[in-house]
């Protein structure tokens, strides 16, 4: 387990982290919904349990649901003082 | 906690109810094959059977226990299902809209639980499900219809089409969208009274006609600026995707029991014609051929009933991986049955095709009302989906078996009791890997050691144990091919991607058939404990749909099959693992 991340830290991660899993070229807008990536409703419950494997806590399947962006899910996951595993 | 206990032999609700029912070719009993006939020609809504239903207080099958209702397991609702759909499933899918009160149960305030128990069971209340849209069908998401938050409420508008019993029926649980930026969060449930709401803000679609369930108010909804209140929604605001996507993990499952209902029918009156009709100075029964599709369409039945009563039961002993088992269920069954009573239309001929005379013309009509199973409630397309997406994040979960044994008896083995039903454990992905699936190795080694300490026919359990053993290399090779596969997401899946899941599906169902038999075969002395049709299942499951053919196999149990065929139709039983006794006056 590395250390906690810092928010920008976090943010650079989780682009790494989706884009890696949604195949996107592009880079990523912090601010745009996953939607647009093309993550639906279930996949997104499948991803979010994926991204906890990773991290040190618990978090809730619709994780990617109710944090609907980059900037969202990553202020969410330093706020409860997640860490990184991978 | 509340125990229910079901046994294999034991068929109480199902017993009772065709006891009621009677026997459905007469023409004076309730649900019969004549009234289902005018229905159809006519189509009218069942107004008769409704009320009949109602007056025989078997709406409170719906309702928990809890809550005064007569709820037990999904088991019982399902037998009640089937019973009703066997006579007439149009009357059956029209009462069944009551399964919807689910979302209540899971997803409602105590008060919304006591209000909605009280509109169904002292009001005769009846409900639909408002969630499709004309220009969205599946996409659920993309939902048009607007919630708006008022000073007291919401105010509604939108268009939601087609909804079976949108005009015939009080209360509506919409789906609307209450934050158009919140992606998946952003739809809310409402459960809509319509006698509360102002008639002027809200009208109804036509009725569609339709190819089956020509009886049925297939219709639509419509709200323009319909004010509701702040009471009516059900769950917290933006929690309407998931209470929707775990609903339907319920009623996904119950759908098999309206194809179970309607197959049994189809092969009943196909056999009523093969019994008596002669050609060639023969029975139709004993042509070879039509003898192969009758043993063929007995062995789907009892393929389906395994894969359908464990799927119910999964509800309780495994709600963590339900959305699974009821996806499964709803593809498997639905399609099989549909394909078996079209596979049964060339025994019965010519009168496959007349909408009278032989018993009412009831082959046809089973055959057009069935085909809807596959596409309502989430089609096979949905359900393939909602599986595939999950095989890479299943085959990573495959070491976690926990006390695997206790899960597979409380699925599978009928004579144990299943936990009281907790809707809240309902998982939008399984959390758990499939247990039918991980599970094949458990009762295998169940069974090895049952045969080491006494069997009677050890080579017959060899023959099982050796088929039980290819399933595990074709379980393996699914899991192999998905633990080291790429995430994969959204709506733009492969054609490979679902036979991949069809595949899924008829390995799930194999192993149904195994764990049914192996956890029930000492409970009685039934033909289905006595096991001679499980070989010939698997047999055929190999070969429909996995490429890997047993003829032989299949052809050598033809004689067995076709003897227990006969025996349940003489004796007016269920062909069913219960072969539950049939109304029969």
């Amino acid at each position: 387990m590395s250390k906690a991340k810092d928010l920008n830290e976090m943010k650079d991660w989780l682009i790494k982290r989706i884009s890696t899993s949604l195949k996107v070229k592009n880079g990523m807008d912090p601010d745009a919904p996953f939607s647009k990536y093309g993550l639906q409703s279930i996949d997104a419950v499948i991803l979010a349990m994926e991204i906890e494997e990773e991290v040190g806590v618990e978090l809730p399947p619709t994780l990617l649901w109710e944090y609907n962006t980059v900037n969202e899910c990553a202020s969410y996951l330093v706020k409860i003082g997640s860490d990184i595993a991978a | 906690m509340n125990q229910v206990t079901t046994a294999i032999t034991k068929t109480t609700l199902t017993e009772a109810l065709e006891s009621q029912l009677g026997d459905p070719n007469n023409p004076d009993n309730p649900l019969s094959f004549a009234y289902s006939q005018k229905i159809d020609e006519t189509e009218q809504f069942p107004e008769e059977a409704i009320r009949w239903l109602y007056d025989s207080q078997l709406a409170r099958h719906y309702v928990p226990k809890e809550l005064g209702g007569a709820f037990r397991s999904f088991s019982e609702l399902g037998e009640m299902i089937r019973v009703l759909s066997r006579r007439d499933a149009s009357s059956a899918v029209t009462f069944s809209t009551l399964f919807w009160s689910f979302l209540t149960w899971t997803g409602g305030t105590d008060e919304q639980k006591r209000w909605l128990a009280d509109y169904i069971m002292e009001r005769r209340g009846a409900m639909c499900l408002a969630y499709s849209e004309r220009d969205h069908g599946a996409d659920l998401a993309a939902s048009d219809t607007i919630a708006r938050r008022t000073a007291d409420g919401f105010e509604i508008t939108g268009e939601k089409w087609p909804i079976n019993r949108a005009t015939v029926g009080g209360l509506c649980f919409v789906l609307a969208t209450t934050d158009p930026s919140a992606g998946p969060r952003g739809l809310s449930l409402f459960m809509l009274d319509k006698s509360e709401l102002d008639p002027k803000r809200y009208s109804n679609f036509p009725k569609i006609l339709t190819h089956g369930m020509r009886g049925s108010d297939i219709s639509g909804i419509k709200f323009e600026h319909c004010p509701v209140s702040a009471q009516s929604l059900l769950g917290r605001e933006g929690e309407g995707l998931q209470l929707a996507l775990r609903g339907f993990q319920i009623t996904r499952a119950l759908c098999a029991a309206i194809s179970l209902g309607a197959g049994d029918t189809a092969l009943r009156t196909t056999l009523n014609f093969a019994l008596n009709r002669k050609l060639y100075d023969e029975l139709v029964i004993d042509l070879p051929h039509a003898a192969g599709v009758l043993s063929d369409a007995f062995l789907d039945l009892l393929i389906c009933d395994c894969v359908t009563n464990s799927g119910l039961r999964s509800f309780h002993a495994v709600p963590e991986q339900s959305s699974l088992w009821a996806s499964i269920v709803k593809y498997f069954v639905p399609t099989t049955m549909e394909t078996m009573i079209q596979n049964l239309s060339v025994v019965l001929g010519a009168r496959y095709y007349m909408r009278e005379e032989h018993e009412f013309g009831t082959f046809q009509r089973v055959l057009r009302d069935a085909a809807v199973v596959s596409l309502f409630d989430g089609s096979t397309v949905v359900n393939l989906h909602a599986l595939m997406l999950q095989f890479r994040h299943l085959a990573r979960r495959l070491g976690v078996r926990g006390d695997q044994g206790s899960r597979l008896g409380q699925i599978f083995d009928m004579n144990t009791t299943v936990p009281a039903w907790k809707g809240q454990r309902l998982s939008l992905v399984s959390t758990q890997a499939n247990d039918a699936l991980e599970g094949v190795e458990y009762s295998l080694e169940r069974l090895k050691s049952e045969r080491a300490e006494n069997t009677a026919n050890p080579a017959e359990i060899d023959r099982i144990l050796a088929f039980g053993k290819k399933l595990m290399l074709e379980i393996g090779a699914h899991n192999a091919k998905f633990i080291e596969s790429e995430f994969e997401h959204g709506h733009l899946q492969s054609a490979a991607m679902f036979r991949a899941a069809q595949r899924y599906c008829a390995l799930h169902a194999a192993a149904s058939c195994l764990h049914a038999w192996i956890w029930n075969r000492t409970n009685s002395s039934s033909f289905f404990a006595r096991g001679a049709w499980l070989v010939p299942a698997l047999a055929r499951i190999f070969d429909k749909h996995l490429g890997i053919h047993h003829d032989d196999v299949i052809d050598a149990s033809r004689p067995e099959l076709l003897q227990e065929l006969r025996t349940l139709h003489r004796d007016n039983r269920m062909f069913s693992v219960s072969a539950a006794a049939l109304g029969s006056n």
